[in-house]
């Protein structure tokens, strides 16, 4: 039996925010919950790992049959260090990279990547490299 | 209470890089119908997420908390907002049995060109524990709405951009279809902290209340449910407070 289905390729812009404090805290209240820096960085490592899955072995409609994949993959991944909100811009920009890149600070890294192997080695070294942090309200606590 | 010589006005303005949902109070769950900015109460709620972040939960409850229930809130909404109804996959734990079932719900979702600004007026001694909380806030509503604070300013709210009552509406208003729904806003000044964040087991009481606001925005085009919103001024004429 012959079967005819429409194929399609698109261009995707994609936003996500992970905040590395958040893990094993009861975000309501800001305190800590799981006091284990161990469990900690392995509940980070693996947040990160699947964030980075998510984006490399992509799920959708269709999935089954038409197995949606990677053609391609730019983007910045920005990481502050210190209190406060890691800059997020809109990726339909054309120029979000350049515009990503030039508010880099002592506090806020920001590194692009043009491929997904790229991405892939950056993501590699963020949960090779990083622990979570606390909130500055558990610092204010002491 | 503070003179108003001791207070001052703050403009911390937001890109919403991505698409957005914050419900508009009172439609379904499963059959959302979306803001185009937050209103006032998200915004005073987001203020004490973020202040409890930064700073802790005693902290933001005895210092912050009666500046958040009583200062004035106003919020001019992105240069451009286009609504569409999105077709979702929800899912809901159920206790008995231990299961999770999934349905399809419609929700619109928002995506804005251009900034949103939230103003609120502080008390001076309190301006730098507020900036670094407008600062801290990510996402308006839900977590998935993101958010990010491009700069905070010292600024005088330009009323006539920014959502208002209808019954604060003046007369003078050119009349022109402005995109109009209900918003949630604290009861009132006296709102008590137990109220807006219930404990576990607690007794719920209605620390909202809703209204009929109206926003700067005419629509300018629609095509089947999605609607694109332009900011357009009340009067034309006056914009000051």
């Amino acid at each position: 039996m012959l079967m005819k289905m429409t194929a399609r390729s698109g261009e995707y812009a994609l936003c996500m925010r992970y905040k590395c404090a958040g893990i094993g805290m009861d975000t309501d209240k800001w305190k800590l919950v799981v006091d284990d820096d161990q469990e900690r960085a392995r509940r980070h490592a693996a947040a990160l790992m699947a964030l980075r899955d998510c984006l490399l072995s992509p799920q959708g409609a269709l999935t089954a049959t038409m197995l949606p994949h990677l053609t391609g993959l730019r983007g910045a991944i920005v990481a502050r260090s210190s209190t406060g909100r890691a800059p997020i811009y809109s990726a339909l920009e054309s120029d979000f990279i350049p515009r990503l890149c030039a508010l880099a600070s002592d506090s806020c890294s920001v590194s692009s990547f043009d491929t997904i192997d790229e991405f892939h080695a950056q993501m590699r070294a963020l949960i090779d490299s990083t622990r979570p942090a606390l909130p500055a309200a558990c610092h204010a606590l002491g | 209470m503070l003179e108003a010589s001791s207070l001052t006005w703050l403009a911390a303005d937001y890109h919403l890089p991505a698409t957005y949902s914050c419900r508009v109070p009172m439609s379904s769950i499963t059959s959302a119908l979306a803001l185009p900015a937050p209103g006032p109460a998200t915004v005073r709620l987001a203020l004490m997420r973020g202040g409890i972040e930064v700073f802790g939960l005693e902290y933001v409850q005895s210092v912050l908390f009666p500046s958040i229930r009583a200062m004035s809130v106003h919020i001019r909404p992105p240069a451009r907002v286009a609504l569409t109804a999105q077709v979702l996959r929800s899912y809901k734990a159920e206790e008995h049995p231990h299961e999770i079932s999934e349905a399809p719900i419609s929700r619109e979702v928002a995506h804005a060109e251009g900034p949103m600004t939230a103003y609120i007026q502080v008390p001076r001694p309190q301006q730098d524990a507020f900036c670094q909380v407008l600062g801290m806030i990510g996402y308006w509503g839900q977590a998935s709405s993101l958010a990010w604070c491009t700069g905070i300013q010292e600024s005088v709210p330009p009323l006539d951009e920014c959502v208002l009552p209808l019954r604060l509406l003046q007369e003078q208003a050119r009349l022109r279809p402005f995109f109009s729904c209900i918003l949630s806003e604290f009861r009132d000044r006296s709102v008590a902290w137990h109220e807006v964040m219930p404990v576990a087991g607690g007794r719920i009481s209605n620390a909202l209340r809703l209204d009929v606001y109206v926003w700067p925005l005419t629509e300018v085009s629609q095509q089947e449910s999605g609607r694109l919103l332009v900011r357009q001024a009340f009067t034309v004429s006056r914009a000051s407070v």
